[in-house]
């Protein structure tokens, strides 16, 4: 039986697709059978984020559906995913997009599931309560958290909130913490995935422990991260 | 040398910055009282400097001023009046011990600074926004709240008017949300009065419980309305 899991987050650009990407690429690489799915019918990016943008021969526009209205459309082609003969996927990952309205009511609908992505700012992290509690009131109780775009030397400044902040105030288990890194913008431009780069980025490495805990269904606990020492030289200790 | 409380000096000392804003007296040779907190500066001051003349209260201000900025960065009014620029200017003037008191304010934060954090402040929104948020109820629910809650009262009450019943929405640091509805009584009805208890039994008096004689005697008072 394949485990349909939504990534939500609410509030745009925080991640969403890049997350989704990621995620699934780290999934196929462990071995399994993974088919993502970009449920923002109108604005889609994940073929950007794989570098697969001419790749794309249809949309689920153009497929045949018993349904009409093609809302229903997103569930059904989960349950022809699932009612495969040959091998059905082991993950389906749906990309939803931003916002509260029919777009992301349309993309939960067959899922059980749900991957939260925030960022430490207050305005994803209001968003994400919203939604969060739009999830448990359509079912889906398994939410799990993803922190993105951490600047861990900002929450040593006390300019930017903790990430064990957040998880107090939203009470999520937390999946992954993943930090701010340039690689991602150079990855999405070149069309190459951040996760197979070599040798692996930080926020690359942060994703691939992400998607093993999401298999073995685990969480993690936050703590404060540790940046990489830099390299300082000696006038840099009067100047900050 | 470390001196420390009240320190009466008799030298005149000078300021090079004349500061605009706390003008009034004017350089001129004066006793003045000073607290002194971190002592030793002033006692090495008088005998270096003995022929400048000072402003008395900016000599109290000095000393204050480096406590006065980075103790309440955010919160002192005066130093967010004065601003960076008159912050450097001040910092050119000030002796070697104030500089060392305010370089030990830096490096090591007063308690009051790190609550006014940038983090801080935005856990506070955060937290406030949250609940305000989670615990919004729809215009319709708020109707129907309240008409439930006059039905089910108006069982054991007459209300005094159902306009004048008021719904609100707030939150308490101890009990989280509280939603309140406030209803107007004109009085109990007459069945739930708390003297009206037609038919019950009150005033029970056990004469003789029973114990060594075998029988009871029991006195009561059996209310009949007379209506």
């Amino acid at each position: 039986m394949p485990r349909v899991v939504v990534i939500t987050s609410g509030k745009g650009g925080v991640g969403k697709t890049t997350t989704t990407a990621n995620v699934g690429l780290s999934l196929a690489r462990l071995g399994f059978f993974v088919v993502a799915i970009d449920a923002d019918v109108g604005l889609r990016n994940l073929d950007l984020l794989l570098g697969l943008e001419n790749r794309v021969n249809y949309t689920v526009i153009e497929i045949e559906t018993p349904h009409r209205i093609r809302l229903k459309a997103l569930v059904w082609l989960v349950d022809a995913l699932k009612a495969r003969d040959e091998r059905s996927p082991d993950f389906i990952l749906i990309d939803c997009p931003a916002g509260i309205d029919a777009g992301l009511i349309t993309a939960i609908t067959p899922a059980k599931e749900a991957v939260l992505v925030t960022t430490l700012e207050i305005t994803s992290l209001r968003d994400a309560d919203r939604v969060t509690g739009l999830l448990e009131c359509d079912g889906i109780r398994d939410i799990k958290m993803i922190v993105n775009r951490v600047r861990t030397d900002m929450i040593k400044g006390e300019d930017m909130m903790s990430v064990l902040n957040v998880q107090e105030m939203l009470g999520l288990p937390l999946l992954g913490v993943i930090p701010e890194d340039s690689e991602v913008i150079r990855s999405t431009n070149r069309g190459y995935p951040l996760v197979l780069h070599k040798p692996p980025a930080l926020a690359g490495l942060a994703f691939e422990q992400a998607a093993w805990r999401l298999v073995e269904q685990y969480s993690m606990k936050a703590v404060m991260a540790e940046e990489e020492p830099k390299n300082r030289g000696f006038f840099s200790f009067f100047g900050g | 040398m470390a001196v420390f409380g009240n320190l009466r000096v008799d030298a005149t000392l000078a300021s090079y910055h004349q500061h605009h804003f706390r003008s009034s007296i004017p350089p001129s040779k004066v006793d003045f009282m000073c607290f002194v907190n971190g002592g030793s500066r002033f006692s090495e001051i008088t005998p270096k400097w003995n022929g400048l003349t000072i402003n008395s209260r900016s000599i109290g201000g000095q000393t204050k001023r480096p406590a006065g900025i980075m103790g309440d960065y955010k919160l002192s009014p005066n130093a967010v009046r004065e601003g960076v620029e008159s912050f450097l200017l001040h910092a050119i003037n000030m002796s070697f011990f104030e500089r060392l008191n305010l370089a030990w304010k830096i490096v090591f934060p007063s308690p009051a600074t790190r609550r006014s954090s940038n983090a801080n402040i935005a856990k506070q929104r955060l937290k406030m926004i949250l609940f305000s948020d989670r615990c919004a109820v729809s215009d319709e629910a708020k109707q129907k709240i309240v008409k439930n809650i006059v039905h089910a009262l108006s069982d054991f009450v007459e209300i005094e008017s159902k306009d004048k019943v008021q719904f609100s929405v707030s939150t308490d640091s101890d009990l989280g949300t509280i939603y309140s509805v406030t209803v107007p009584v004109r009085r109990v009805k007459a069945e739930y009065q708390e003297e009206n208890e037609a038919g019950t039994i009150t005033n029970i008096e056990y004469k003789d419980t029973g114990d060594r004689s075998g029988s009871v005697d029991v006195r009561f008072d059996f209310y009949l309305p007379d209506e």
